[in-house]
């Protein structure tokens, strides 16, 4: 009877050793008891971490000899962080989608940074604050605090391939288009997008103009129509406005009349927009400046370039932003304000552009410098002469990342930039619902009219704040006659 | 025409039929399997556009495309954490269950209807309204982020109670009575009679833990906060979070590394995993 | 005598039980009924919750998105359960005919799915649905069909697809289920109808569909059960777009959380576990039943 004996044993030895709440198989050691430990979390792609963890977790740690940078990288920040915050942690430098940010603070989940940029030690300098896009800042102020600083502005613009408007001209001496430049209007857009679109039978040759059914670039042209997203208390929406229907007839124009924009529904393509603008397909294709690096290394025979978006009546250029915040429950929040000053910098921001290439760094001093021009990109470690993402010559900056200037210059009487950050307590809600929108009317010309398809898109956003006020104990907003 | 034909063979047309019907269905389970090892030899560009016959198999195999599905997600050490969690799961996760199970079957104790109801009630609970609490818990007991997070709470559940419990039933009484009359323990019977007859039963329980275990997604994507404890369904979600870096064929060949040894471990042990299922269903 | 051996019985019954029972009612229940208990509770994972009463049902019941995720989780269950178990059925009495050539291999085949990861068959499935280089709209557009359908984006069709993942996913397990269940019929009753002179398909509908109703039971209930918690699948084929033709409660849950409503997301959760309580009390009752005779 030994045997049995043994096995009991066993299972009640093997089921101590898990269970015990000392995590027996995890410590990496690693770290001298002085080092004070900071959690710092993005979210990306895998190959992202030879900038975020080799670049900035490890070039932080050699900067602060006292530090250990613990780097962690999720597919899903959001529902991440919220876990978090419910077991009372958080990281000492979060990324954090402008997005999200709003909704973040008001469930005070951000420290705020004031005191720390302020403070005559270890504060901001003038010239750093004055690197950062005011624009940006703006849309980071609540109640006159700022609880992040930002670490890009992305952008849309208007991708095109050379070698099709090339090809137009070549067979269309006496009605040539030209490319895609800045000071271009709507009109401009549509009538060259109506040209280059080419059918043989059912089959799409050329789409003129295309691009993913997403809400950036419902709010680009929303924007350029002259609206506004929201109120000022940011409590009700105004989509649903002149500008929201000028902005569906432009799409609804391009889809029905024109012809030059068949709409791909649904981000889960393999073969999406994108994919068809690297094989040479699109004329032109509005997206975010993310794209050129991935369009080179899919396609590096693809002749293309990148525009600034057409104007509208105003100009505008819808953007987004990636920020570095500080967790109410950080443990070294004096070192994480170190790291987040430390990667705004102009170094580190310079790093980021030169690795990743995604977006243009928030830092006015980078885009504006001779830096800016050309990129190293990423090496792959494994197979060289293979890029993961390529870099980018001083040549090929004016097809590539030039347009992006526009976008973060200060223009006309205003002296304000193009660029727009489209926030809000609520901004989730409204941009999935203008996504929805979307889905809705680009299917048939005229059914559901514009008026009606923001009118319910309005209401469904008012809903999720209705209802997230009345949980929350608070008064109902009163809309007036437009509420529903 | 199937179960008669056990005995009558139908005409000839229609044994035809069924057969080209079933075989029909074979190629169906097979095909996105092979589409997927293809895709993953394939180069962007043959990928990339509609496929013609002439681009149904690939040029030159891209070899490559594995070595960058393991430099892009860092595959090895999730293969590690996968296969500790579920290995771990596996063997203790049987034997409590099994030991419960022998319990509830056969030996009489005060509670025992209401204990074994209860067990069952938990296999109704959806995830999505314990995991809350599942993860404060376990944050409390210092295991979020490590291994031991995707193996304590599913260390014992209602369905292997209830699954052992139900194989135990068949264990003759008087085999038990005679042992206890021997002077053995509760734990010696267990062991040296009960497990020999239901042992078909824990090896199938086993193959479903494993399989739950290696496959789970949804609680370790709350629970798993880095690499140390990241599983490889986590690892494959990774390669598509964003538009960035898209490669089909890339994200073919980490499905592929990720599915290829289940599909060996089955088609090596498939008469267990087959047994083991037809098990499940039979004590009604 | 019996007494006394039964009180010795006690004591490892106990000791077999206690660690099992502790962990499911640690893990499970106590979460469980926690989780229940949050949905009377306005909380975003800061602070302290606040007792809200009902209100978060009432806030469901006029939620515009959650009606259609209602409506999408009952129609993936009504749309995906019965053709896996019957499909299950009619490939198990094909395959255990003795006239059938290759019954291991078909069993091995079909079984296969049932063992992957959903995540992977989800990457396998979007790229094989994939509008343009997917394989089945060449095949399609092979057999002439001109305009093939954008399978994961398309009005109805994404909910089409994943029913049709869940369907390829799950019938070998119906199958091997069924398999066994056939093998435990009695020849007798077979011989029976023979001589009764029943053609083939009366022997099945009669004798054979009668005889496997336990499994059928089964396997009704537990795919009741799964498909209304369903989650993966539909994560991983529609990813992050949130669409009113393919949100099912699950996937709700787990958006609620992300936006920090906890509260909110655990009423969710209530209206799953309360769905999945009748349905399966329902049909435990309707084969109590039928069990008796009716």
């Amino acid at each position: 009877m030994r045997s049995s004996a043994v096995v009991l044993f066993g299972i009640a030895a093997g089921t101590a050793a898990v269970v015990a709440p000392v995590a027996l198989l995890t410590h990496d050691g690693g770290g001298t008891a002085r080092s004070r430990e900071i959690l710092f979390t993005v979210w990306g792609m895998p190959f992202e971490d030879r900038l975020f963890e080799d670049g900035y977790a490890r070039g932080f740690e050699a900067e602060e000899p006292g530090v250990r940078v613990e780097y962690r990288r999720f597919p899903d920040v959001t529902a991440k962080y919220t876990a978090w915050h419910a077991r009372g942690i958080g990281a000492e430098v979060m990324r954090v989608q402008v997005t999200d940010y709003h909704q973040m603070v008001e469930r005070g989940m951000l420290e705020p940074l004031d005191a720390y940029i302020d403070d005559p030690a270890d504060g901001m300098s003038e010239a750093a604050i004055a690197a950062i896009p005011p624009e940006m800042l703006d849309a980071l102020r609540v109640g006159g605090s700022l609880y992040a600083l930002p670490q890009d502005m992305a952008q849309i613009g208007l991708y095109y391939n050379r070698a099709i408007f090339d090809a137009w001209n070549a067979a269309n001496p006496g009605d040539p288009v030209e490319y895609p430049r800045e000071g271009w209007t709507w009109d401009d857009l549509r009538d060259t997008a109506r040209k280059l679109a080419r059918r043989d039978g059912g089959r799409v040759e050329v789409y003129g103009f295309d691009m993913f059914i997403w809400q950036w670039p419902f709010m680009n042209f929303f924007a350029q129509a002259g609206g506004t997203l929201w109120s000022d208390d940011g409590l009700t929406t105004l989509i649903d406005s002149p500008a929201g229907v000028e902005a569906i007839a432009l799409f609804r124009g391009m889809v029905f009349e024109d012809g030059s924009f068949m709409p791909a529904f649904g981000e889960q393509q393999a073969t999406g927009p994108h994919s068809r603008f690297a094989e040479g397909r699109t004329a032109m294709f509005l997206d975010g400046s993310w794209m050129a690096p991935s369009f080179q290394l899919r396609n590096p025979s693809l002749d293309f370039a990148v525009a600034p978006v057409p104007r509208g009546r105003v100009e505008a250029v819808c953007a987004g932003a990636c920020l570095w915040g500080i967790s109410v429950h950080a443990k070294h929040k004096r070192d994480a304000w170190r790291m987040i000053r430390w990667l705004v910098d102009e170094p580190q921001a310079l790093r980021y552009w030169d690795t990743l290439r995604v977006a243009p760094p928030a830092n006015l001093a980078v885009v504006n410098s001779d830096a800016f021009r050309r990129t190293s990109g990423i090496a792959s470690d494994r197979e060289p002469g293979r890029y993961l993402v390529p870099p980018m010559r001083e040549d090929e900056f004016a097809r590539y990342a030039e347009w992006l200037r526009y976008g973060m210059t200060p223009r006309g009487e205003s002296g304000d930039a193009p660029a727009f950050i489209p926030v809000s307590l609520y901004q989730r809600a409204l941009e999935n619902e203008i996504t929805a929108l979307l889905h809705d009317i680009l299917r048939h010309p005229t059914q559901p009219s514009a008026e009606d398809a923001l009118a319910r898109a309005a209401k469904s956003v008012h809903d999720v704040i209705d209802r997230d006020r009345a949980a929350k104990g608070l008064p109902r907003v009163d809309r007036g006659s437009k509420a529903d | 025409m199937g179960a008669i034909g056990r005995h009558r063979r139908p005409p000839l047309a229609i044994v035809l039929l069924v057969h080209a019907l079933v075989y029909a269905g074979v190629a169906m389970m097979a095909l996105p399997l092979l589409w997927m090892v293809l895709t993953s030899l394939k180069t962007e560009a043959e990928a990339g556009t509609s496929p013609t016959f002439a681009t149904l198999l690939p040029d030159a195999p891209q070899w490559a495309n594995y070595a960058r599905a393991f430099e892009s997600a860092r595959l090895e050490r999730y293969y590690l954490n996968s296969t500790l969690a579920a290995v771990l799961t596996t063997v203790l996760a049987v034997a409590h269950n099994a030991l419960a199970g022998y319990a509830f079957a056969k030996l009489r104790f005060r509670g025992r209807r209401v204990l074994l109801g209860l067990a069952l009630a938990t296999m109704m609970a959806p995830v999505q309204v314990y995991f809350i609490f599942m993860y404060l818990l376990c944050t409390w007991l210092g295991y979020v982020d490590s291994v031991q997070a995707l193996v304590v709470p599913f260390l014992a559940s209602g369905f292997g109670i209830f699954y052992m419990r139900q194989a135990t039933l068949a264990v003759p009484d008087s085999l038990l009575e005679a042992g206890r009359l021997d002077g053995m323990s509760e734990f010696d019977l267990f062991w040296h009679v009960v497990r020999p007859t239901v042992w078909p039963a824990m090896s199938a329980l086993g193959i479903f833990t494993f399989v739950f275990s290696w496959n789970n997604f949804f609680w370790p994507l709350i629970v798993v906060d880095s690499e140390r404890a990241k599983t490889l369904p986590l690892a494959l979600a990774d390669l598509s979070a964003g538009l960035y870096v898209d490669s089909w064929p890339v994200q073919m060949a980490a499905a592929t590394i990720m599915v290829v040894p289940m599909v060996v471990v089955y088609l090596v042990l498939q008469r267990a995993f087959v047994r083991g299922v037809a098990l499940t269903g039979m004590k009604e | 005598m019996l007494c006394a051996m039964h009180r010795g019985q006690t004591l490892p019954a106990y000791g077999f039980i206690a660690f099992p029972l502790a962990a499911l009612f640690l893990f499970t229940l106590a979460p469980t009924i926690a989780g229940l208990g949050l949905s009377l509770f306005a909380w975003d994972g800061g602070g302290v919750p606040r007792f809200v009463g009902l209100s978060n049902f009432a806030d469901l019941w006029a939620d515009a998105k959650f009606r259609p995720a209602i409506r999408n989780t009952l129609l993936f269950v009504a749309l995906s359960v019965p053709p896996t178990v019957v499909i299950g059925f009619l490939l198990a009495i094909a395959v255990h005919a003795r006239w059938f050539v290759g019954r291991t291999a078909a069993r091995t085949a079909f079984f296969l799915p049932t063992i992957l990861s959903i995540v992977a068959i989800g990457f396998v499935w979007r790229w094989l649905l994939d509008s343009e280089a997917g394989l089945v709209n060449w095949a399609l557009r092979g057999f002439g069909v001109e305009r093939p359908p954008d399978w994961l984006n398309d009005g109805w069709w994404p909910m089409a697809s994943i029913v049709l993942v869940s369907v390829w996913r799950g019938v070998g397990f119906c199958m091997v289920l069924y398999l066994a269940s056939l093998g435990s019929i009695s020849r007798s009753l077979y011989e029976a109808a023979e001589v009764d002179g029943a053609s083939g398909w009366a022997v099945v509908r009669h004798v054979t569909w009668p005889q496997v109703a336990p499994t059928t039971a089964f396997l009704l209930i537990t795919g009741v059960i799964g498909a209304l918690q369903v989650f993966d699948i539909v994560f991983v084929m529609t990813g992050q777009v949130e669409s009113d033709r393919t949100n099912v409660l699950n996937l709700y849950v787990y958006r609620q959380f992300s936006y920090g409503q906890l509260g909110y997301a655990s009423a969710i959760g209530v209206v799953i576990f309360t769905i999945t309580l009748l349905a399966t009390l329902a049909q435990l009752a309707w084969y109590g039943v039928r069990k008796r005779g009716v």
